[in-house]
């Protein structure tokens, strides 16, 4: 039932591109996601494309999944082609209906704001589907510890993280339970407009905060009890390794800045 | 008015199996009785306890309240419900209201009730679990004790008088004495006519108030009778992991080692028995 | 060696709030290397401040607590005591910070700044100790109540304790859970050595001990073999506790006339009583 959730959105196969280190990966995303605003003619979306292909095949993803990650999407899409199509006005007529004018700047404009949306969201999504959440956190905290300098919590926050995930399901039973048993009383959490649904909720969430409270105060306790004291002089049982193959992930993006300025700079 | 489960089954999905919660489960709960519900972890009790006041639905089969389909649409659906109490385990963890009264009041205002009969209610309630009116009314819930929040729970689910009360682990986490208090208040509640449904693991608890036993083992109904009946049964409940109280596993063991002596299950009835035959020196007692 | 007592409270008091009642007031007691504690006591008797004092989780109000000659007051060495006693709480769920068995474990050793190099081998032994080896990938949600309180203990154990608190590790399991718990802690208490101190309100576990503890109202009001303690039906009932099935039938027994002995805690002894008090009512 409820217990079998598997977290987020992550793609258990073993493939070059799992066994990234984490950090290459954060970084290659950001890296990506800058490429993509660059783009700024729709010709040069031909190596973005290539490039995720490439990378969706390097990690043993079916493309049916790529393209679901898109359907929350859809209506955002939509909206943003039709927007730019209809209200992007420009030199050069293209279709006249009526009074309505498609310019072709109008579609080119459609064309792009809409594929820089599509490839933004199914190229990040790689990042979630080939690292378990647990892995992405200890990349995270890495790469941001250099930032203790400046006081950041990167240690706090990746402890928070973790916590947060190992904790979910267990919070999900609950007030699964607490549900049931409000309703058991006569609570009714499906009928009535927003207001009276809002209101429905209070003895599921009233509950469920007073329970999370206790939760993190045993916890703490406990935490204590097994010699915890905040990041400083703590080891790690998992190591990231960095590697060749980092190496040439990273390589692989820089292909692909060079085959989308390039054309800019020769011309 | 019985609860009649007729070939009761549950199955649900996690991922892409199937698996079964309960299977063919036909029970009837008699009007006053105190059954208790026995069973391994993960045997089906819960799952069970949550059909008996139209929870959960059945994948197939039926629940049945003094006749009626507990299960089927419309507005009688509602009231049947209300007809079955049910006290999770743990009750203390669904307290939500600044005060004892209206947490208590939760459950008869949801009921329709008006402000007069749920004040009725709730007096009444407050007072079967030993709560002082006046002194606990106003008071916030989480600033009481362990036990004391768990009757507030049980208070909140008498005070829509059930007629049946289905009780998962009441004992859980209590103290000795509490335990005892609570027990003593569940009693006193089937004596005076309310019937009782109590899963528990607490075999002590099951021999001094139990009339009657079912047990459940991966999701069937395996064994039902009287409170005597199933614990004479040492081997087969052995074999499911489940215990059976201390008083009663010493009188098989006398008994198998030759001693005459008849079967009791309450405590003081096998002292009493055990003391005859001590003194009757190898005679029979009864 | 010099066997001086491995933890000692000498005089100990513990004041929740100034003014408030004491919730431990000036208990002395000297727990042996190796021994087997049972704390029993009514909730609020003081039990469960009195484990998170022998810790350090609370520092005494007066007088000290020490842990194998380290004082709790001393910060220079808390997380020396912390690691030489470590605690197992009574909520199974919330001790658990990992979303795996194995990193779980890991997280005491990942705190005292262990190498990782040496971690596999220290939390694999932990695991088979506490007979959770098959579970190490699991996530901990997927776990039952003994279980995970299991998990909770090879996470102590991996930082190698010289003893063990349990504070009413059991109140919240199942009789499997209880026994799985229990069994496995009497194991590492008597082929470890590590010396136990077992909170708890059941009776037939305080049963299992060595040395039985009774608490009330912030004092240590009994003390002595379970043997001792539980013959004592009457000072229990007053304590408001209960004893064993076994010895409440025996003193059922005795009003009846019945010259049972006292100390009866088991099916076993009973039977045993029995055939000496009425050789011929048995045939076998």
């Amino acid at each position: 039932m409820l217990r079998d959730i598997t977290l987020g959105q992550y793609y258990p196969v073993d493939s070059p591109v799992h066994r990234l280190d984490p950090r290459t990966k954060v970084i290659l995303t950001f890296l990506y996601i800058i490429a993509v605003f660059l783009v700024g003619n729709l010709w040069l979306y031909l190596p973005v494309a290539a490039y995720l292909a490439f990378a969706t095949w390097m990690a043993r993803l079916p493309a049916g999944m790529m393209l679901r990650s898109l359907r929350p999407m859809r209506i955002l899409l939509v909206i943003t082609f039709v927007l730019n199509l209809f209200f992007f006005s420009g030199a050069q007529e293209l279709v006249r209906i009526g009074s309505i004018v498609i310019w072709q700047e109008g579609l080119l404009n459609a064309l792009i704001f809409t594929f820089r949306l599509i490839f933004l969201v199914t190229g990040s999504s790689i990042l979630t589907l080939t690292t378990a959440p647990v892995t992405l956190t200890d990349g995270l905290e890495r790469l941001a510890s250099p930032l203790r300098i400046i006081r950041f919590p990167a240690h706090e926050m990746a402890m928070m993280m973790t916590i947060a995930l190992r904790f979910i399901p267990t919070l999900i039973e609950e007030a699964d339970k607490i549900m049931k048993a409000q309703t058991a009383r006569g609570a009714d959490f499906e009928t009535g407009n927003l207001m009276a649904r809002a209101r429905a909720m209070i003895p599921l969430l009233v509950p469920l905060f007073i329970s999370a409270f206790r939760r993190a105060g045993d916890l703490a306790m406990a935490m204590e009890a097994r010699c915890y004291r905040g990041g400083e002089g703590r080891t790690r049982l998992h190591q990231l390794k960095y590697g060749r193959r980092d190496t040439l992930a990273l390589l692989s993006m820089l292909a692909l800045y060079l085959m989308i300025l390039l054309p800019g700079w020769l011309a | 008015m019985p609860i009649v489960l007729e070939q009761l089954s549950h199955h649900y999905r996690s991922g892409p199996r199937v698996s079964v919660a309960l299977e063919d489960i036909s029970l009837t709960i008699h009007d006053g009785e105190l059954l208790a519900l026995i069973g391994h972890t993960g045997s089906g009790k819960s799952t069970l306890a949550q059909h008996l006041n139209g929870l959960l639905e059945p994948t197939s089969g039926r629940v049945l309240v003094d006749g009626e389909d507990i299960n089927q649409k419309g507005a009688r659906r509602r009231a049947l419900r209300f007809r079955v109490g049910l006290v999770f385990q743990y009750p203390e963890h669904q307290l939500f209201e600044e005060t004892v009264f209206k947490d208590i009041a939760f459950g008869p205002k949801n009921m329709g009730l008006t402000g007069q009969q749920v004040d009725q209610r709730v007096r009444e309630a407050m007072a079967q679990v030993g709560l002082d009116f006046e002194e606990m009314k106003d008071r916030s819930p989480f600033e009481l004790s362990g036990g004391q929040m768990r009757r507030v729970a049980l208070a909140g689910v008498l005070a829509m008088q059930p007629r049946v009360l289905v009780l998962d682990e009441p004992t859980a986490g209590l103290d000795p004495r509490a335990r005892d208090f609570l027990l003593g208040d569940i009693k006193r509640l089937n004596q005076e006519g309310t019937t009782v449904v109590m899963i528990s693991h607490a075999m002590d608890d099951v021999a001094r108030l139990a009339t009657r036993v079912a047990v459940l083992e991966k999701g069937r109904l395996v064994m039902q009778g009287s409170t005597l009946e199933v614990f004479f049964q040492q081997e087969r409940l052995a074999a499911m992991g489940l215990d059976i109280p201390d008083g009663f596993k010493l009188a098989c063991r006398l008994r198998q080692a030759g001693m005459n002596m008849a079967d009791h299950v309450h405590p003081e009835e096998i002292a009493d028995a055990l003391a005859a035959a001590i003194r009757g020196g190898g005679g029979d007692a009864a | 060696m010099t066997q001086s007592p491995h933890l000692t409270l000498s005089e100990l008091s513990y004041y929740y709030e100034p003014g408030a009642p004491a919730a431990l007031d000036k208990v002395s007691l000297q727990v042996p290397r190796g021994q087997f504690l049972a704390v029993l006591g009514h909730n609020g008797s003081g039990k469960s401040t009195l484990a998170k004092l022998l810790n350090g989780l609370f520092l005494p109000t007066q007088g000290s607590v020490t842990v194998s000659r380290m004082d709790t007051r001393d910060d220079a060495r808390i997380w020396d005591i912390r690691r030489t006693a470590g605690m197992v709480f009574q909520n199974p769920d919330n001790q658990l910070v990992a979303t795996q068995v194995y990193d779980d474990v890991a997280f005491g050793l990942e705190n005292i700044g262990i190498p990782p190099e040496e971690m596999p081998a220290r939390i694999d032994r932990a695991l088979e100790m506490t007979g959770m080896s098959q579970f190490k990938q699991h996530a901990p949600h997927l776990l039952s109540g003994g279980q995970k309180q299991r998990v909770a203990i090879a996470g102590i154990l991996a930082m190698q304790p010289e003893a063990l608190i349990l504070d009413e590790a059991t109140a919240m399991l199942d009789p499997q859970g209880r026994r799985e718990v229990l069994d496995t802690v009497l194991r590492l208490n008597r082929e470890q050595g590590i010396t136990v101190v077992w909170i708890t309100h059941f009776m037939e576990e305080a049963a299992r001990a060595q040395r039985v503890l009774v608490m009330d109202h912030g004092r240590i009001a009994m003390d002595g073999t379970p043997g001792e303690i539980f013959s004592q039906v009457g000072r229990l009932r007053e304590l408001r506790l209960d004893v064993p099935p076994m010895t409440r039938l025996a003193h059922l027994l005795q009003e009846r006339g019945i010259p049972i002995s006292s100390g009866v805690l088991t099916v076993d002894d009973m039977v045993e009583e029995v055939k000496r008090l009425c050789p011929s009512c048995l045939s076998s």
